[in-house]
């Protein structure tokens, strides 16, 4: 069987790595510090199963499930007993393992991989929450945000798109970039609905941005930028399509 | 408290000293690069991304044998997320013994 590691800890890798060569018939073919790589390896290359850490920066490893369409079996692992319940959500995760790993619990959940039903289609789209509309921010053309007691404008259309970064937003535009102390949630309702759609959990991109869609991904200026499941339907509503 | 050691790592390489020997290279560079991060964060009032931190770091007190102070951590994560900081001393001082520890490999 042929797998991949996706963990931000190179520590964590390591071990998982390793504990792989103590079995028989498991292959990692490759190893990745986000999800972000992964999803791009995964649009790509086929694998059996994947080592997926639940507790990444920016992107978590239910992003990195609800980004692919028909995401592979998958082994969790986390330092967080507490994600178990959601894990169950699931179907493409047979088992979890809470760090640090034993090789006795690793050869269990392997057997649990060997009895689990293959991998099933894609579930359908979630259905879309409609979009709220917010005509006092739709009518205006830019907005200000704070940065080291500096209030800089910004203008909507220039904006490529904003990204979540912990306690922080990254909002990319033509001309600069900008590291924001807020949430995406605030800057969503300060922006015009007609230009912009929340295409992750992480993620707002400008429509007009749009360079191409590909599957579960889009290509905003030179960012690949991925598609979660439940927001592909309000993205796909918004495009005008042939 | 347990002290911390290298149970887990010395069961996990069995007789593979290259391994070993690279896991424990691994934890002395990634662990300060961790705990510098958390004290930034802690120094700019960033609770949440603080608490990311101590999530990472409460995987490496769990390779050292540290179950108490695993413990420890899962607390102060919590709190964290929450703005609160009760166990800070007992997670910062736990994490300076795993610091002593992995510094002298």
């Amino acid at each position: 069987m042929n797998c991949i590691i996706v963990d931000d800890e190179a520590a964590s890798r390591m071990i998982v790595s390793h504990l792989c060569s103590q079995v028989e018939d498991v292959t990692v073919i490759d190893e990745f510090p986000n999800a972000l790589q992964a999803i791009k390896f995964l649009n790509k290359n086929e694998v059996d199963f994947v080592f997926l850490d639940i507790h990444m920066p920016d992107f978590t490893g239910f992003d990195f499930l609800d980004t692919l369409a028909s995401p592979p079996k998958v082994i969790l692992t986390t330092s967080d007993r507490n994600f178990a319940i959601e894990a169950f959500e699931y179907d493409c995760i047979v088992d979890y393992l809470v760090k640090p790993i034993t090789l006795p619990r690793f050869i269990k959940a392997l057997q649990r991989l060997e009895n689990a039903p293959p991998a099933a289609p894609a579930a359908a789209p979630a259905v879309s929450k409609e979009t709220s509309a917010n005509p006092e921010a739709s009518t205006e053309k830019e907005m200000y945000v704070n940065i080291d007691r500096r209030l800089i404008k910004i203008e909507f259309d220039k904006i490529f798109l904003i990204e979540a970064k912990g306690d922080y937003i990254l909002i990319k535009t033509e001309q600069k970039n900008y590291t924001v102390h807020s949430t995406l949630k605030k800057i969503e309702e300060k922006l015009p609905d007609h230009l912009f759609v929340k295409v992750h959990r992480s993620f707002i991109i400008n429509i007009k941005k749009i360079i191409d869609i590909e599957d579960n991904s889009v290509l905003i200026a030179r960012d690949v930028i991925p598609i979660s499941r439940s927001n592909r339907p309000e993205l796909m509503k918004r495009l005008n399509l042939l | 408290m347990n002290s911390p050691n290298l149970n887990y790592v010395d069961d996990l390489a069995g007789d593979d000293e290259k391994f070993r020997s690279q896991f424990i290279a691994i934890l002395k560079k990634e662990l300060p690069l961790e705990i510098e991060l958390y004290r930034r964060y802690m120094e700019q009032e960033h609770w949440k991304s603080a608490a990311e931190s101590v999530h990472k770091m409460k995987h490496k007190l769990g390779i050292a044998g540290m179950d108490e102070a695993y413990e420890i951590a899962i607390l102060y994560e919590e709190e964290l997320k929450t703005g609160a900081k009760t166990s800070q001393i007992a997670f910062e001082r736990e994490l300076n013994r795993l610091s002593d520890f992995v510094n002298d490999l």
